[in-house]
């Protein structure tokens, strides 16, 4: 097995972990078709929703999971992008924030916002990924609602 | 052996030790690393050693080990000349070692001192049985060792070890021809005292074997994979079920329960088939919960039964326990909380999985999930801690696999 088929295949055993937890949890999602991602949903008491995402990564402690729910996108370019006064207003919504932090990703013609934790795969328990999944997605729709976003994810 | 041939030599051996070994040379990376310590096999100077530092045994020099080694080469034919050596070590220690054109068997003067002739016979014939079974061809302590191979293959050679363990012992056993003699043997390893001519059967270690396996489960002890030996306690219990099915003329050899002691030195999660100790670890829950669901709607399925009497866990005898007239669901669901309670680490997801995926099968062996099943079923994962809804997932991901 080459290293890359190798790495390939470790990230998917690692997204099998996270769903087989996601279950204990009670948390219905799916892995998507390439394998690398869990998708679930998560809804609020007030109606609005978020998608959470689950991606394998390395971290310096072993195999790991980003749990991620995207808050908003921005377009790239002269006119677009995020404005000073939003990038300083998630800088210092990260310093208040518990259990997950925002951050860009950027694609290929837009900013993406997210709010993410990272987990530990061999360690993580059932209550921890729901919480995880509960803090991720609070941050990331409470980004979407002030942004004015209204609720697309 | 006075009544045993190499026909019956061979076909003792333990079929976990046939199966992991076939494993370890499909791995590419093993067989690779295996050639390489082959040519610094090669190299060794062991012999050389044993010439320069240890006593050769002869007639003369030793005459009743010599008289043991005769006797038991003329009933194990391991295809090359042996050389027996006595090296100082006051604890009971051996060895087999394949040395090009011959096998070298190391004997520590402590073994020679402490054990008596026919003990002593179980010893040699188990390092024998090495040579006889080929486990000498695989360098597997080495390997497992040298840091070159990953964790999960570093298993798969710990977990052969110890299978290959259970077939020497079983070559030893046919030498001396007596399981008191075997186990007073292995005792004394285990304490290094002479024991002053006592015999013991295999029931005086009974109630330590079952301490064990209480400990292991509750400490969910995951580390004992490192172990190239099975622990004696385990030997001991593994010769005793190997001996009654000897005995009766049986073709088992105990094999099936065997593969469930040794299990519970496996580690959690391994990737090779048949070197995982979740089932073992899981023992208790698995035990009471299936219980606990199987009765449900009423006496238990046969099916269930069966797996549930498979399970290895100690000081239960289930007739017994059905037929006590006991409120069954009451006592399991208490037995597992107590497994639960007695459990000094937590649970691990993995672990959960496998006991929930197993109990919703257990429900299902009925072809349906009533009702009461489920309740239970909810009841048990929530002492568990799970999330209430993770009963219904793991009902639906169980139906979605069997339709598929």
């Amino acid at each position: 097995m080459s290293d890359e088929a190798a790495a390939a295949a470790e990230k998917k055993a690692t997204i099998e972990k996270f769903s087989e937890v996601a279950t204990l949890a009670g948390v219905k999602g799916k892995i998507d078709d390439d394998g690398e991602r869990f998708v679930a949903g998560y809804g609020f008491d007030d109606g609005r929703s978020q998608m959470v995402y689950a991606r394998a990564i390395k971290t310096p402690s072993g195999s790991g999971v980003c749990v991620y729910s995207p808050a908003a996108k921005y377009k790239k370019g002269m006119f677009g992008g995020i404005s000073k006064n939003a990038a300083v207003d998630l800088l210092t919504r990260n310093e208040n924030l518990y259990f997950a932090r925002y951050g860009i990703r950027d694609l290929d013609d837009e900013l993406l916002v997210v709010a993410s934790v990272d987990l530990l795969i061999d360690t993580l328990d059932p209550e921890e990924l729901r919480s995880a999944m509960g803090s991720v997605s609070a941050a990331a729709d409470t980004w979407e609602e002030k942004a004015g976003k209204g609720d697309d994810f | 052996m006075k009544t045993t041939d190499m026909r019956m030599l061979v076909s003792a051996r333990y079929g976990g030790d046939v199966e992991l070994l076939q494993l370890i040379r499909k791995e590419k990376t093993l067989v690779e690393e295996q050639k390489r310590v082959e040519v610094l096999r090669t190299r060794s100077r062991l012999r050389l050693k044993m010439l320069a530092s240890a006593v050769r045994v002869s007639d003369g020099m030793l005459p009743s080990v010599g008289v043991s080694m005769e006797r038991i080469k003329a009933r194990v034919d391991v295809g090359k000349p042996l050389e027996a050596f006595v090296f100082a070590d006051s604890e009971i220690n051996a060895f087999v070692s394949e040395t090009g054109s011959r096998f070298l068997v190391g004997l520590s003067s402590g073994a020679i001192q402490t054990l008596t002739s026919d003990e002593l016979e179980f010893v040699i014939g188990h390092e024998l049985g090495h040579a006889l079974f080929g486990h000498t061809e695989v360098a597997a302590g080495f390997l497992a060792e040298n840091g070159r191979v990953s964790d999960d293959h570093s298993k798969l050679l710990r977990s052969w070890q110890r299978a290959a363990e259970i077939s020497a012992d079983r070559v030893g056993l046919l030498c001396c021809e007596e399981l008191d003699v075997a186990t007073t043997a292995l005792v004394k390893t285990l304490a290094g005292l002479s024991l002053g001519g006592m015999r013991l059967k295999p029931s005086e270690i009974t109630a330590q074997w079952e301490s064990l396996i209480e400990e292991v489960m509750d400490e969910g002890a995951t580390d004992l994979w490192e172990h190239s030996h099975p622990f004696p306690p385990l030997r001991i219990k593994a010769l005793e079920s190997f001996w009654r099915d000897y005995k009766a003329g049986s073709t088992k050899n105990g094999d099936v329960e065997i593969r469930r002691f040794l299990s519970i030195m496996d580690s959690s999660g391994s990737a090779h088939p048949g070197t995982s100790s979740e089932d073992s670890l899981l023992g208790r829950f698995l035990l009471w919960g299936g219980l606990f669901v199987g009765t449900a709607d009423g006496p238990l399925d046969p099916a269930v039964r069966s797996r549930l009497e498979a399970l290895t866990v100690p000081g239960v005898d289930f007739d017994e326990l059905i037929q006590s007239g006991q409120d069954l669901a009451a006592l399991s669901l208490e037995k597992f909380k107590a497994a639960k309670s007695s459990r000094r680490s937590k649970l691990r997801a993995t672990e959960l999985t496998s006991l929930m995926r197993q109990l919703v099968a257990f429900a299902a062996l009925d072809d349906n999930f009533s009702d009461n099943e489920k309740t239970r079923l909810a009841l048990l994962a929530g002492e568990l801690g799970l999330h209430p809804s993770a009963v219904d997932l793991l009902i639906q991901q169980y139906q979605q696999g069997t339709q598929a």
